[in-house]
């Protein structure tokens, strides 16, 4: 249940409604594997088309050293990739001078460039910036997508780093399970209906070792059951079994 | 024999290697057991109350694309007392690997079939302990025949025991 982006040919997702409001708060988190590090390459982007307001988080050298940054400000992370290695990552817009990286369910960095709230977007990416230029493309895979219209709190993002299902309804923008085929690995199942675009030609690979999250089904037992009663003729009576397990 | 607990794809558990894909078939999640490397996944409980003589692993699969051969399944148990000193964190404690028959799969992809898969080595489980039950398929043949094509499709298990 992971998609693969081959950056030569600009494989991504993308949205353009019902999309994070940057001028507010919100939450975008997945796992990411990447295969190669280019110059740069885009886990998330929410913005616009003309690359005038933006955040996003990426890598930004071949060594796959992290950036959190925006139309402002970028805030180089000291944390480094390891290329087929499966990683949770997060972004989260807390406020206007406040944009947070957590990776592994750890924060590491907070961009505080003061990005104002009248920003305008209309485009949210997942491994592209709109294809501006192949660099900024992602060679990887990508798992487990949730998005919330909430900026989630360090221990709330810990909780939902180890399963595919959201612990956390409330505000829940999207998540994407990812399940294998065209469609249905771009399929919110929020029941929102925020469906990813599927842009180029994105194919399936093995994903992350996450639960879905769900309990066991248990069956209560009960051993056979027995009792008696004599009844009146012509009244009513009630009779109960009860058995023990 | 009596059902204590469903063991649903959703609810499955993976090690950090070599395990099943969890996936929609027609709708219908399946755990996806590759046909040539092993893969291994593991569901979480409590023993129940009453849990009582022998222990049977009931799992329900289709194959993906096969209509010959045979799989191999197995089946192995890990069971964690109050007071036991088993230390969760620092590794795993399962006990000897159960293993099914070699199975002929279904003449039809997509036809159930199940196997039962006698849990006779438990690992001592009784009513109230924290238990593991992982289900591989033994796809390499290392100790049973497995030769069906394509993945084989879990669609659910189901423990029962001799109530």
């Amino acid at each position: 249940m992971a998609v693969r982006f081959e950056s030569a040919s600009a494989e991504y997702f993308k949205r353009t409604t019902s999309l994070p409001n940057f001028n507010a708060t919100y939450t975008a988190m997945g796992w990411f594997s990447v295969v190669s590090f280019t110059q740069f390459g885009y886990f998330f982007v929410v913005g616009d088309a003309a690359a005038t307001n933006y955040d996003g988080l990426s890598f930004r050298n071949t060594l796959g050293d992290l950036r959190v940054f925006n139309n402002v400000a970028t805030v180089n992370s000291g944390q480094r990739l390891v290329v087929d290695t499966w990683v949770h990552l997060a972004m989260v817009r807390e406020s206007a001078t406040s944009q947070k990286l957590y990776v592994g369910g750890a924060l590491t960095d907070t961009n505080t460039g003061s990005v104002g709230t009248s920003r305008t977007g209309g485009i949210f990416d997942v491994g592209s910036y709109e294809n501006v230029a192949a660099t900024v493309n992602l060679n990887g895979r990508v798992a487990a997508i949730k998005v919330w219209d909430a900026a989630l709190t360090l221990d709330e993002i810990k909780s939902e780093l180890p399963s595919v299902r959201p612990q956390r309804l409330t505000s829940l923008n999207a998540w994407y399970p990812g399940f294998p085929g065209s469609g249905e690995r771009a399929r919110d199942y929020s029941g929102g209906g925020r469906d990813w675009t599927e842009v180029g030609t994105l194919s399936d690979e093995d994903p992350p070792p996450l639960s879905y999250g769900a309990p066991l089904l248990w069956l209560p037992y009960v051993a056979a059951a027995g009792g008696g009663a004599t009844q009146p003729p012509r009244s009513m009576h009630q009779f109960r079994m009860r058995g023990a397990a | 024999m009596a059902t204590r607990c469903v063991l649903l794809p959703y609810a499955a558990e993976f090690p950090a290697t070599n395990f099943p894909q969890l996936q929609l078939v027609n709708r219908r999640p399946v755990l996806s057991f590759d046909a040539a490397t092993d893969e291994a996944c593991q569901w979480s409980g409590i023993a129940p109350q009453g849990l009582t003589g022998t222990l049977e692993l009931v799992v329900t699969y289709m194959m993906a694309s096969a209509t010959s051969g045979a799989i191999g399944l197995q089946a192995s148990v890990e069971a964690v007392s109050d007071g036991d000193a088993t230390d969760l964190d620092a590794g795993d404690s399962f006990d000897t690997v159960n293993n099914s028959a070699s199975v002929t799969v279904p003449g039809t992809a997509g036809h159930i079939d199940q196997v039962t898969i006698t849990l006779t080595n438990k690992d001592g489980i009784a009513a109230g302990d924290y238990f593991r039950v992982r289900l591989n398929r033994d796809a390499d043949g290392s100790a049973i025949t497995d030769d069906a094509a394509g993945d084989a499709l879990v669609l659910c298990c189901e423990i029962r025991d001799g109530a």
